[in-house]
């Protein structure tokens, strides 16, 4: 770094000119996007074929199992809307992820801040009493605000103490399981036969089908796209979004420049976690209506998956969501007829992570594969 | 004719965009301080990058003793003799000095290292060449001169026959250069062959035999040093004339005081004390500079003055308001500009486009936004457009990110965006660092621009000759103090130099002024 | 009282054993600037290799090779990673984690036709020939062989950071690795060994849930003692004798659940008491942080080709 900021070699083109006054086209931010995209899918296509072989080292046959999850994912309309609805929170999640990193925060906490919020909008929507009209808005708001509780302390944490926020948010995942356990099991269980679970919600906190019968897609998918759509301006379009974008690339010259760093972080974290507790929110108030105990539905890893993959962009994060959706769907089919568990997914969404991270290293393969084919030429 | 050592023959090296190294042929003798003198970026850490094996060239050859050779990696290097002190130095803070000397040659079997014979050892040497270095302290602790040897030491601990100095006088003041100068002798007359880099023409022509002059990654000319006169060199460096001091100088009003330092004072959370009753007034159209050796306390002086720190005691005003409990944004909005030292790190969001590194610190402020929270693109383009022209960014689109840009064109931007706001006061932390001598005349242009507009400049430079060509006043910082402060007129460098190391000789320097 | 206090000690060793023994591999790691907060799946990789390993042979000294074993292998995945990709190192090391949760599930439905747990197989829960010492023989050998290990690892963990050569040069690549670099100290490969040995000691760690303790895999089993091993480096300070220490007093918070668990008739409710180890790791490490300054070039990348980054 520094070595480069002494001596910083002479330019060839050494009359650098100075640009026309019109807008050039785009063509090389085109291509430069290009690039990007295909080192997503390159990313994506390796994690699936190491994953096949690992199947295959397990003793399954990895084109019967991909097919299944496949069909299972997206082979009949019921499935795609299976598909659509599992979605819901994973966009939410890798939304969460997302925010977090353009404020530098590796918010590892999703998974608690989810459930914390699906749990609190879950019970507003069990215990108050409010007309339809507004009663699905104010818990949907209880289930951010629960997210964001459950953000603070790591959040502050880091900004009195300085401690890491992977860490606190880390431990917090797990105090939140058990909390929820207590909370299910102990004061708000349900009456009725099934014992580790909370009353159903009313009609009023439900959130109204899209499409109805058969398919059942919710209608939290608008509600997610809104949050993509909302999320995308904040970043890209205010002054906020700048400075926390600017807080993400460079602390010390956003610093220098009188942006509040520390805040910036606190806040990147905080909005990340209602984005989370939304997502739980969306999950609860559109298909299962009630809490269980057990309630880990390991959105949070895949949330890390979904915004690498996408390069943390928002609405990038809409087309990962919807390939994890898809994967997390259509895995149920495949634990069913060939016996390989579903989380298997888990597995998939790992190596993309890891070759989303190794992406120098595919750039230089593919500049070795580039040259190699101009030599052939 | 003695023995070429080292011969380095059509050494090229391409960086994305760039030619560092243009079929560079050059041979060192044997026994000589051979100089490599160019302005920033004319390639020489590259090419010495490449001879001590950092970096691998793209073409040509390196023969040592007319043996062809290839360096994959400072190992190789080592191990036919080289040794190089870098520009940042390489010694780990928290290690010994004798950790910092045996790393990577430990003394001892394989299992445990023989702390008490690598002491020894490396205290033997030091005083072989008169370098007086404690060799159990921490290198942490040591001033700017000391580590420098224990660089020196580090590489001839290792045994190097050749030894490579890359800007070793950047950081030192003519007392020290002196000081340096002499070791650098003492080296070659015990037989070592020395490769001097610098753009300082003074050292240059002081120690060197032969000096080989680099300009845009091509090698000028080699001659013997007694063929060649210092303005010769600076020529040849630079390719054509150019005239320091940022041009003409008008008479403007500077009766009035801007900023006010009183009795000001600053203790570290850990009870350091780094600053000590400054007392210091900037006027209206006047460049005050500072000078002192780095460390001295100016990185504290900066956080208080642009307000990244507050003072423990005194105070601190501007334009006759107590700002000393303000933060960095407020600072700015009561009309302070700060040129900070390190582009990369402080001065810019390198991924940023040009256009977003326009706006940087100013999102906020009205004239960029619609309402009141979006940032209202066609503002930031017009901006991006208007200062482009006006300090002639050279880039090829304004989306481009910063990072794409040259150093000088990177200064442009911060220094244009810093300007653009109109600030009634500049501080420039080194503002030429690592420039070319175009770039740096343009800055020092820029600088007195502002002065003759009646704003005050407060100019931090370690470059005593920058201080000397641009300031009005000088005051020198030592240890935290303020130790003088004085009119630039008929000031040399030497005394300067003396204040630098806290000489007092009260009367001999006033003599010297008044003379 | 005394077997309150006895219970409590012992558990402590119990329990700060495995969180120890991956923290020290993990100051390591870090001494040479490469963060590996993916330990909690090397464990669990590791304690599932292990029950496997010894369900396979029937010895479960197998089992304990093939966890160290796994163990270097994802963390030389990690390092490929971060070391020769320079890629993220956090977000690197999370992959491991998912993967490790993965492999596991599905590893235990292939081969065992099992969910959540395996079937039972034989362990190193006593170290035997300890059990004729005298007055002291009983307890002594009611540990696993593994906590010994841990003691002697102890002991050459700091002689390797601190005396050897090899530690020298491993903590310069840690804190200023251009420096490392040109002292010809190969800095890819001190790292590469670095993130090895936190790997290998955390295999093992995960083989001593499994089978140095109980007697089979059980998903979640590993319940953050790999991110708890990383607080642990920050109260040690970055040294191993610092992190066993910290480990052994997350340990404690452990074994202090445990015990209020068996207590009969305890008034508060046992999700709470479970909470116990990671709420008061956060508070200790919050009261303990400050002034902790880690190697200076931990968690940044540094390649070689683009060594200015």
């Amino acid at each position: 770094m520094k070595q480069s900021t002494a001596e910083r070699p002479p330019s060839v083109t050494a009359k650098e000119r100075p640009t026309k006054k019109f807008k050039k086209p785009s063509s090389e931010k085109l291509r430069a996007m290009g690039l990007e995209c295909s080192i997503s899918l390159i990313a994506f296509a390796l994690s699936i074929i190491t994953g096949g072989i690992i199947l295959a080292i397990l003793g399954v046959n990895p084109l019967t199992a991909y097919a299944s999850l496949f069909k299972g994912a997206l082979g009949t309309p019921s499935a795609i809307a299976g598909t659509i609805n599992r979605m819901i929170p994973i966009i939410l999640a890798g939304l969460a992820i997302a925010v977090g990193r353009k404020g530098s925060v590796f918010n590892i906490g999703v998974e608690g801040q989810l459930i914390i919020g699906a749990l609190l909008g879950c019970l507003a929507g069990i215990y108050l009493k409010l007309p339809a009209i507004i009663h699905l808005p104010v818990c949907l708001l209880c289930g951010m605000l629960g997210g964001m509780a459950w953000a603070f302390i790591p959040a502050w944490l880091r900004l009195k103490k300085n401690v890491g926020v992977v860490f606190t948010t880390i431990m917090f995942n797990y105090i939140a399981k058990f909390l929820l356990t207590y909370l299910v099991i102990s004061v708000f269980v349900t009456s009725g036969g099934q014992l580790s679970a909370t009353e159903k919600m009313q009609d009023t906190a439900r959130l109204p089908a899209l499409i109805g019968r058969p398919y059942n897609i919710n209608s939290g998918i608008l509600i997610a796209v809104l949050a993509v759509i909302v999320v995308y301006i904040f970043i890209n379009k205010t002054k906020w979004g700048y400075e926390m974008r600017a807080t993400g690339i460079n602390k010390n010259a956003s610093g220098s420049a009188g942006i509040n760093v520390d805040r910036n972080m606190f806040l990147a974290l905080l909005i990340s976690g209602a984005l989370a507790g939304l997502g739980g929110c969306l999950e609860i108030h559109g298909s299962v209506f009630r809490m269980f105990a057990d309630y880990s539905p390991g959105y949070g890893p895949t949330g890390i998956a979904v915004a690498l993959l996408a390069k943390s962009n928002p609405i990038a994060v809409l087309l990962t969501a919807f390939l994890f959706g898809a994967m997390r769907n259509g895995a149920a089919l495949m634990q069913m007829s060939t016996g390989v568990s579903s989380e298997f997914v888990s597995i998939v969404q790992g190596l993309i992570i890891i070759f989303v991270c190794s992406e120098n290293f595919i750039r230089y393969l593919m500049k070795k594969a580039q040259k190699r084919g101009v030599a052939h030429a | 004719m003695r023995e070429k050592i080292i011969e380095l023959k059509g050494i090229t090296k391409i960086y994305p965009g760039v030619i560092a190294n243009d079929h560079i042929s050059l041979d060192i003798e044997q026994g000589e301080i051979h100089s490599l003198a160019g302005e920033n970026g004319a390639g020489k850490s590259t090419l010495m990058g490449i001879l001590y094996g950092l970096n691998q060239p793209d073409e040509g050859s390196i023969y040592l003793r007319g043996k062809e050779v290839r360096f994959h990696s400072p190992k190789d290097s080592i191990a036919s003799g080289l040794g190089m002190v870098h520009q940042h130095f390489m010694l780990i803070p928290k290690f010994t000095v004798t950790q910092n000397i045996i790393l990577g040659m430990e003394v001892g079997s394989r299992l445990k290292i023989d702390y008490p014979k690598a002491e020894r050892e490396v205290r033997q040497l030091s005083e072989q060449y008169g370098l007086g270095i404690d060799p159990s302290a921490k290198v942490s602790e040591l001033s700017v001169t000391m580590q420098q040897r224990v660089e020196i030491l580090k590489i001839l601990y290792r045994k190097a026959e050749i030894l490579i100095f890359d800007e070793p006088t950047a950081v030192l003041t003519p007392q020290e250069i002196d000081e340096f100068c002499d070791i650098l002798m003492r080296l070659r007359d015990s037989g070592k062959t020395i490769i001097f880099i610098s753009h300082k023409l003074a050292e240059v022509e002081k120690i060197s035999d032969r000096v080989t002059v680099i300009r845009r990654g091509k090698v000028v000319c080699t001659k013997p040093i007694s063929e060649v006169n210092q303005a010769e060199l600076a020529r040849l460096m630079v390719g054509r004339e150019v005239i320091m001091g940022g041009g003409e100088r008008v008479q403007v009003d500077n009766s009035e005081v801007l900023l006010d330092l009183n009795n000001l004072s600053y203790k570290t959370r850990q009870g350091v004390q780094k600053l000590h009753q400054i007392d210091l007034q900037l006027h209206r159209g006047e460049i005050l500079g500072i000078a002192g050796v780095d460390g001295n306390g100016q990185e504290e002086l900066e956080n208080i003055i642009c307000g990244k720190l507050h003072p423990s005691e005194g105070s601190l005003t501007f334009k006759g308001e107590d700002i000393s409990q303000m933060g960095v944004k407020e600072i700015k909005k009561k009309g302070v500009g700060v040129i900070f030292e390190d582009r990369h790190k402080d001065g810019l969001v390198l991924d940023f486009s040009v256009k977003e590194n326009l706006v940087l610190g100013f999102q906020d402020q009205r004239r960029f936004l619609k309402y009141g929270a979006f940032l209202d693109r066609k503002k930031v383009d017009q901006n991006a457009q208007k200062l482009q022209e006006d300090f002639d960014i050279r880039c090829g689109s304004l989306d481009d990110p910063a990072g794409k840009l040259s150093g000088g064109n990177q200064q442009k931007i911060i220094i244009a965006r810093e300007m653009s706001a109109n600030p009634e006061m500049i501080m420039a932390i080194q503002p030429t660092r690592g420039l070319d001598m175009g770039a740096i005349s343009f800055v020092q242009e820029k600088l007195v621009e502002a002065r003759n507009a009646g704003k005050g400049v407060l100019l931090f430079s370690l470059e005593l000759d920058e201080i000397l060509q641009v300031s009005d006043r000088i005051a020198v910082l030592f240890k935290g103090r303020i130790v003088k402060v004085l009119k630039n007129e008929g000031i040399t460098k030497e005394l300067l130099g003396q204040y630098m190391l806290g000489v007092d000789g009260e009367e001999d320097i006033d003599e010297a002024v008044n003379r | 009282m005394l077997s309150a206090l006895s219970y409590i000690v012992l558990a402590t060793i119990r329990l700060g054993t495995p969180i120890a023994i991956t923290a020290m591999g993990a100051t390591i790691s870090e001494r040479t600037g490469i963060l590996n907060i993916g330990l909690e799946g090397i464990m669990s990789m590791g304690a599932f290799l292990a029950v496997l390993g010894s369900y396979w042979t029937g010895n479960p000294w197998f089992g304990v090779l093939l966890a160290v074993l796994v163990g270097v292998v994802i963390s030389a995945v990690h390092g490929f990673v971060s070391i020769v990709c320079g890629g993220a190192q956090g977000v690197s090391s999370q992959a491991l984690v998912l993967l490790a949760t993965g492999f596991c599930s599905v590893g235990l439905q292939a081969i065992f036709g099992q969910k959540g747990m395996s079937p039972t197989v034989n362990t190193i829960a006593t170290t035997e020939f300890l059990r004729p010492i005298p007055l002291v023989g009983n307890i002594l050998a009611d540990f696993s062989p593994i906590v010994y290990i841990a003691l002697i690892l102890l002991f050459v963990c700091n002689f390797v950071l601190f005396k050897t050569p090899l530690g020298l040069r491993m903590c310069a690549c840690g804190e200023h690795p251009r420096a490392a670099e040109t002292a010809g100290i190969n800095v890819g490969a001190m790292r590469f060994l670095g993130v090895l040995i936190s790997g290998f000691l955390g295999g093992l760690a995960g083989a001593f849930l499994s089978v140095g303790q109980m007697n089979l895999f059980q998903e979640g089993m590993v319940a953050g003692r790999g991110y708890l091993a990383m607080g642990a480096i920050i109260m040690g300070r970055w040294t191993p004798t610092g992190a066993f220490a910290a480990a052994m007093c997350f340990g404690l918070f452990d074994a202090v659940q445990l015990y209020i668990q068996i207590i009969p008739n305890s008034p508060i409710p046992h999700e709470f008491v479970q909470m116990i180890p990671y709420v008061a790791s956060i508070i200790v490490l919050a009261l303990t942080i400050k002034g902790a300054t880690g190697p200076a070039a931990s968690g940044q990348p540094y390649s070689k080709i683009s060594g200015t980054r």
